[in-house]
């Protein structure tokens, strides 16, 4: 969706017209949903706080300036909210079970390839693990989601110096762990 | 991004899960209603305390300006635990309170009031099932 036709959209749902919100929640609602499932791993749980992301987006689109884009403002309430949802309900790392989501997997049965997966997301789960909630935010944004220094400063509310250092941290932390079974995993 | 960047991204995208459910938007929309309801009633709840202590202290004030002008009582006299009275002390204070030479007038006015309101009450139910007899026919 262009800027534009975004503003657009807002100025109209500000003026009364709720179902145009269905746009918005439409088009956000895969971002939103995959950066959180990132920290919230049970997707009931997950799908709620989207939800209540949506809901706050929504009383809140008097306070959206534009400064920054739409996707960024919502992001960091995703952030805040999970933030506050994982310190509420203590939520602890769910490992990643291959075959939940297998949708992103080429179907492939030989031996090999699923034993290769299988070292995959014992990997995988191990990294995760070792990261706190704010931390697999951060590799979220910044590997799913493709977003800049700047933009995920802009969502937590940090530094771009801090988040450098913190990406830093984590990609040695995780690099150190790849390197460990690069054979296995790319052999 | 780097080698390891790479490989990184490549492992995450494996649990990036952008799939959302069916009634998703909707259940967003009923959520939006639901909450409009609560911070309506909020709002709402909120208004009649505003009101409420207002007019709570509105009352306290002309209380205290009735008392000072009309009954003779000043705030120190209505001040009955603060100092260490005696119980017939005590007793005679709140005596006093409640008679004494600028009360029999308020008293009369009071009772007036409330006959006044039983008799308003009265003719009004009278009025109203004279009404709906009449209605009814």
């Amino acid at each position: 969706m262009k800027r534009e036709e975004e503003l657009r959209i807002i100025e109209l749902i500000r003026n009364g017209d709720q179902e145009l919100y269905k746009v918005i929640v439409e088009e956000y609602s895969p971002r939103v949903l995959s950066v959180i499932r990132g920290v919230i791993p049970c997707r009931e749980d997950a799908e709620e706080v989207a939800q209540d992301v949506f809901v706050k987006a929504f009383f809140s689109l008097n306070k959206f300036r534009g400064d920054s884009s739409l996707s960024t403002w919502l992001f960091r309430i995703a952030y805040n909210m999970s933030i506050s949802k994982t310190r509420l309900k203590k939520v602890n790392f769910v490992p990643v079970d291959s075959a939940q989501i297998s949708s992103n997997y080429c179907s492939d049965n030989s031996e090999e390839e699923a034993y290769i997966r299988e070292k995959r997301f014992e990997l995988l789960n191990r990294m995760l693990s070792s990261l706190d909630t704010s931390e697999r935010f951060l590799i979220a944004l910044f590997y799913n989601h493709e977003k800049s220094i700047k933009e995920i400063a802009d969502i937590t509310g940090t530094k771009e110096s801090n988040v450098k250092v913190k990406l830093h941290r984590i990609k040695k932390r995780m690099g150190e762990m790849v390197d460990e079974k690069m054979e296995v995993s790319y052999g | 991004m780097d080698k390891k960047d790479e490989i990184l991204k490549d492992l995450l995208f494996e649990i990036d899960d952008k799939s959302i459910p069916h009634s998703f938007a909707r259940r967003v929309s009923s959520k939006i209603d639901s909450e409009r309801v609560r911070r309506e009633r909020r709002d709402e709840t909120i208004q009649i305390i505003v009101v409420s202590l207002c007019a709570s202290a509105l009352l306290i004030f002309s209380f205290i300006y009735l008392n000072n002008n009309y009954f003779n009582l000043s705030i120190e006299d209505l001040r009955l635990f603060n100092s260490n009275l005696g119980v017939k002390q005590l007793l005679y204070r709140v005596k006093w309170i409640f008679i004494n030479d600028g009360t029999l007038l308020w008293y009369i006015l009071a009772a007036n009031t409330a006959l006044l309101i039983v008799i308003q009450q009265f003719a009004q139910n009278y009025l109203y099932s004279s009404g709906k007899s009449v209605n009814n026919s």
